[in-house]
C-alpha cells in the first residue's frame, strides 16, 4: 500500500469519529426537546415555543422554566462528569473495569455529602421548609464530597502504586471502599433525626430531582475548567496506553499527570454526587460504549464520552420520569438496573483478557 | 549527538545495579551493550534519557546535564524502544507508531506527522496491519511497531532495549541494516543485546557489563575467549577470519563448582 492510501485511510477513520460526536451532539439537542415535552404535563412543540416567547401561562412556565430545565442541565452535566471521570480514571489506571463508582470514589463522595449534613449542618434548614432540595449550604456539602472522595482514591492510588496489583484487586479495593463508607452513611442514619435521614436516604441512590438553577450554576463552574483540563491532557493519557516508562520516554510526567487527573477526575464525581447523589455505573458504561464505536483513542474518547455521558443520563432520566409516570423513579435505582448486567458481563469477558473490545 | 556518561551509580530501593559507569559516545557510533541477564542493560539505557535518575553521577546529551533539559525536548532527541512491553492497553498499530510524534504534537497531529508515520509504516511493511490491535499481532510484529514508534519521533539518538528478541532472520538483517544506515548519517545508536555475533557485525563499539560495571569497551578486538569466558562463565570459541569474526559457545565451564552441580543434578532429577 502507498502512503497516500494509507493517509487516506487514516483520515476515513477519522471522519467517522468526528461524524459520531456530531451525532452525538445533535441526539443531544433532539433529547432536550423531547425531555421539555414530556412529564407529567405533556407540553407540545407549539406551546414550547410560546414558552420562550414569553406569552404562555404562569404555570407552564414554571414548570419549564424552574422544574425541567435544570433538571435537564443537571442530568447532562451529572452524566458528562460521571463518564468523563470514568473514561480519564479508566485511561489513567489503565484499568478498564475502573469508574468512579466501581473504585468507591462515588461512595465515598456520598458518605461526604451525608457527614456535611449530620456534623457539619449542612442541611439543617430543610428542617422548616421540607425540601430535600434546599441545601443552606451547598459549598460545605460539595467540599466535604470532595475530601472523601480523595480518602477513596488515595487507597486506590497506592494500590496501584503496587505492580502486582491488577485490575480485579482494584476493583476488589473499590468494593471495599464503597462498603466501608455504605456502613459509614449507615452508622449516620442510626444517629440521624427523621429529616436528616430522609435526605441520607436520598444520597445512596441518585435523583436528577433535586436539580435547580443554583447547583447547575455550581456543577456548570468547576465542570467547565475539568473538562478543558481533560481535553488538554488527552495525548498525555493516551501515551500512559503503553506504559509508564515508555510514558517518560516521550517526555510526559507520569507521576504528576496519573494524581492530578485521579485528583480533577474526584472532584468531578464528588460535584455531581453531593448534589444528585451516587448515579451508578453511568461512568463505566458510557467510556465502554464510546470505546466500542471509536476504539481507545483518547483523542476522541476523551470529547465523545463527556457528550455522550450528558446524552445518556438525560434520556435515562427522562425514561424514569415517564415509564411508569406518574410516579419518578430515582435515576440511580435505574442505571443500576442497567449497568450492573454490563459490569458482570465485562468481568466475565475479562477472565479471557480482552477487557476492551 | 554525543552522550557521555558520566560516573553513574544507580541502586534500586538501597541495591546498587550500575556503578561507576563512564563512557563517551559520539555522532554515528553504534554501541552494543552486552552482558549477562541482570548484568544491568536494561537499567543502563533508561539512565541515558531520564526514564531512572542516577543517585551519582551525570548523564549529558550534547553537553548538556540532561537533569537540566526539559523533558519533552529531551523526547525529541532521543528514543526508546523498550524491552518488553507489559500492560500495553488495545491501541491500533496506526495509533502505536503515530503515538511517536507526541512530543512534536499540540493540538492534533499535523499532516507532516501523519506523513512520517504512514512513510514508516509503509518502510516497515505494516501497512497490511496498520489498523490491528496491537496486542492482537505475534511478538515479531509486535517488536516492528515500537520499533517504528521509535523512528517516527525522528530522533538523533536511537536506544533500544533488545529489539531483535522477537524477530526472524529476514527481520533482523533488515531492521539492524536500517540502524546501520541511520549511523552512517549520522544518527547516534545504543542498542542492549544477547547475540554478540550481531554485535560484532552491525556496532562500532562494544560495552560489556558484568555485575552492574563496565568489564570492557572497546571495537572487536575485545571479543576474545578469555573475556566472554569471564563474562558469561562459559566456554567460547572465538573463530578469526580477517575483519570476520564468529562466537560460538561450546558449553558449561568446569571449574570448582563441579560439585555444586552435580549435587543440583542430583535433587532435581536424579
Ligand atoms: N524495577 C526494579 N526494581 C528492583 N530491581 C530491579 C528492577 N529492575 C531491575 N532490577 C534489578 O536490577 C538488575 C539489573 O536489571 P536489568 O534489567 O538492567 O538487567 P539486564 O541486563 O537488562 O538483564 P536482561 O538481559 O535479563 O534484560 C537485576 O538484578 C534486576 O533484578
Ligand atoms: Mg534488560
Amino acid at each position: 500500500m502507498n502512503s497516500e492510501k494509507l493517509i487516506e485511510k487514516y483520515h476515513k477513520t477519522r471522519r467517522y469519529k468526528i461524524l459520531f460526536l456530531v451525532l452525538l451532539i445533535l441526539a443531544l439537542v433532539v433529547m432536550i426537546f423531547v425531555a421539555l415535552t414530556v412529564g407529567s404535563t405533556t407540553i407540545g412543540a407549539s406551546k414550547l415555543i410560546d414558552v420562550f416567547r414569553g406569552n404562555t401561562q404562569p404555570q407552564i412556565y414554571q414548570v419549564i422554566y424552574n422544574i425541567r430545565m435544570p433538571r435537564i442541565a443537571g442530568a447532562i452535566l451529572a452524566g458528562t462528569a460521571l463518564s468523563l471521570s470514568g473514561a480519564v480514571i479508566q485511561s489513567l489506571l489503565r484499568n478498564p473495569l475502573a469508574s468512579p463508582y466501581t473504585l468507591g470514589i462515588s461512595g465515598a463522595s456520598a458518605f461526604g455529602a451525608a457527614f456535611a449534613i449530620i456534623v457539619l449542618g449542612a442541611g439543617s434548614s430543610y428542617a422548616d421548609s421540607g425540601d430535600l432540595a434546599n441545601i443552606n449550604n451547598p459549598y460545605i456539602l460539595t467540599i466535604s464530597a470532595f475530601l472523601w472522595s480523595l480518602v477513596g482514591v488515595t487507597v486506590i492510588l497506592l494500590l496501584s502504586h503496587f505492580k502486582g496489583a491488577g485490575p480485579e484487586i482494584i476493583i476488589l479495593a473499590g468494593i471495599i471502599i464503597s462498603s466501608l463508607f455504605g456502613a459509614g452513611i449507615s452508622a449516620m442514619q442510626y444517629f440521624a433525626d427523621n429529616v436528616q435521614l430522609a435526605s441520607i436516604v436520598f444520597w445512596t441512590f441518585g435523583d436528577m430531582g433535586r436539580a435547580s438553577w443554583n447547583n447547575v450554576t455550581i456543577i456548570a463552574l468547576i465542570l467547565t475548567p475539568v473538562i478543558l483540563y481533560f481535553f488538554y491532557h488527552r495525548w498525555n493519557y493516551k501515551t500512559l496506553q503503553s506504559g509508564d516508562e515508555y510514558a517518560k520516554s516521550l517526555g510526559v510526567k507520569v507521576g504528576r499527570v496519573r494524581l492530578t487527573g485521579m485528583v480533577i477526575a474526584s472532584l468531578a464525581t464528588a460535584v455531581a454526587v453531593s448534589f444528585y447523589g451516587v448515579i451508578a455505573f453511568v461512568g463505566l458504561v458510557v467510556p465502554h460504549i464510546v470505546r466500542r464505536i471509536i476504539g481507545n483513542d483518547e483523542q476522541f474518547l476523551i470529547p465523545a464520552s463527556a457528550l455522550f455521558g450528558g446524552l445518556f443520563l438525560l434520556a435515562s432520566d427522562t425514561l424514569a420520569r415517564t415509564i411508569i409516570a406518574p410516579v419518578v423513579l430515582p435515576i440511580g435505582i435505574l442505571t443500576s438496573f442497567l449497568g450492573a448486567p454490563l459490569f458482570l458481563f465485562l468481568l466475565i469477558k475479562g477472565m479471557s483478557r480482552t477487557y476492551w473490545k | 549527538m554525543k552522550i557521555n556518561i558520566n560516573n553513574i551509580q544507580f541502586s534500586y530501593n538501597g541495591t546498587t545495579v550500575l556503578k561507576d559507569i563512564n563512557c563517551k559516545i559520539n555522532n554515528g557510533d553504534f554501541i552494543a551493550v552486552v552482558g549477562p541477564n541482570g548484568s544491568g542493560k536494561s537499567t543502563l539505557i533508561k539512565c541515558i534519557n531520564g526514564i531512572l535518575k542516577p543517585q551519582i553521577g551525570t548523564v549529558y546529551i550534547a553537553d548538556k546535564d540532561i537533569k537540566q533539559t526539559h523533558l519533552r525536548d529531551l523526547s525529541k532527541t532521543i528514543a526508546y524502544v523498550p524491552q518488553n512491553s507489559n500492560g500495553q492497553a488495545p491501541v491500533s498499530v496506526f495509533d502505536t507508531v503515530l503515538l511517536g510524534r507526541k512530543p512534536y504534537i499540540n493540538w492534533k497531529p499535523s499532516s507532516v506527522d501523519i506523513k512520517i508515520t504512514t512513510d514508516i509504516i509503509n518502510h516497515l511493511q505494516l501497512d497490511d496491519i496498520f489498523m490491528k490491535d496491537i496486542n492482537k499481532l505475534s511478538g515479531g510484529q509486535q517488536q516492528t511497531v515500537y520499533i517504528a514508534r521509535a523512528l517516527a519521533q525522528q530522533p538523533e539518538i536511537l536506544l533500544l532495549d533488545e529489539p531483535t528478541a522477537n524477530l526472524d532472520l529476514k527481520h533482523i538483517i533488515e531492521i539492524m541494516d536500517t540502524l546501520k544506515n541511520l549511523c552512517n548519517k549520522g544518527f547516534t545508536v545504543v542498542i542492549a543485546l544477547h547475540d554478540i555475533n550481531l554485535a560484532l557485525r552491525y556496532a562500532s563499539s562494544i560495552i560489556m557489563l558484568k555485575e552492574g560495571k563496565i568489564f570492557a569497551h572497546g571495537g572487536k578486538d575485545i571479543i576474545t575467549e578469555e573475556n566472554l569466558e569471564k563474562l558469561y562463565d562459559i566456554k567460547v570459541k572465538v573463530i578469526r577470519n580477517n575483519d570476520f569474526h564468529h562466537v560460538i559457545p561450546l558449553g558449561k565451564l568446569y571449574r570448582e563448582d563441579k560439585t555444586k552441580n552435580n549435587e543440583l543434578y542430583k535433587t532435581t532429577i536424579g
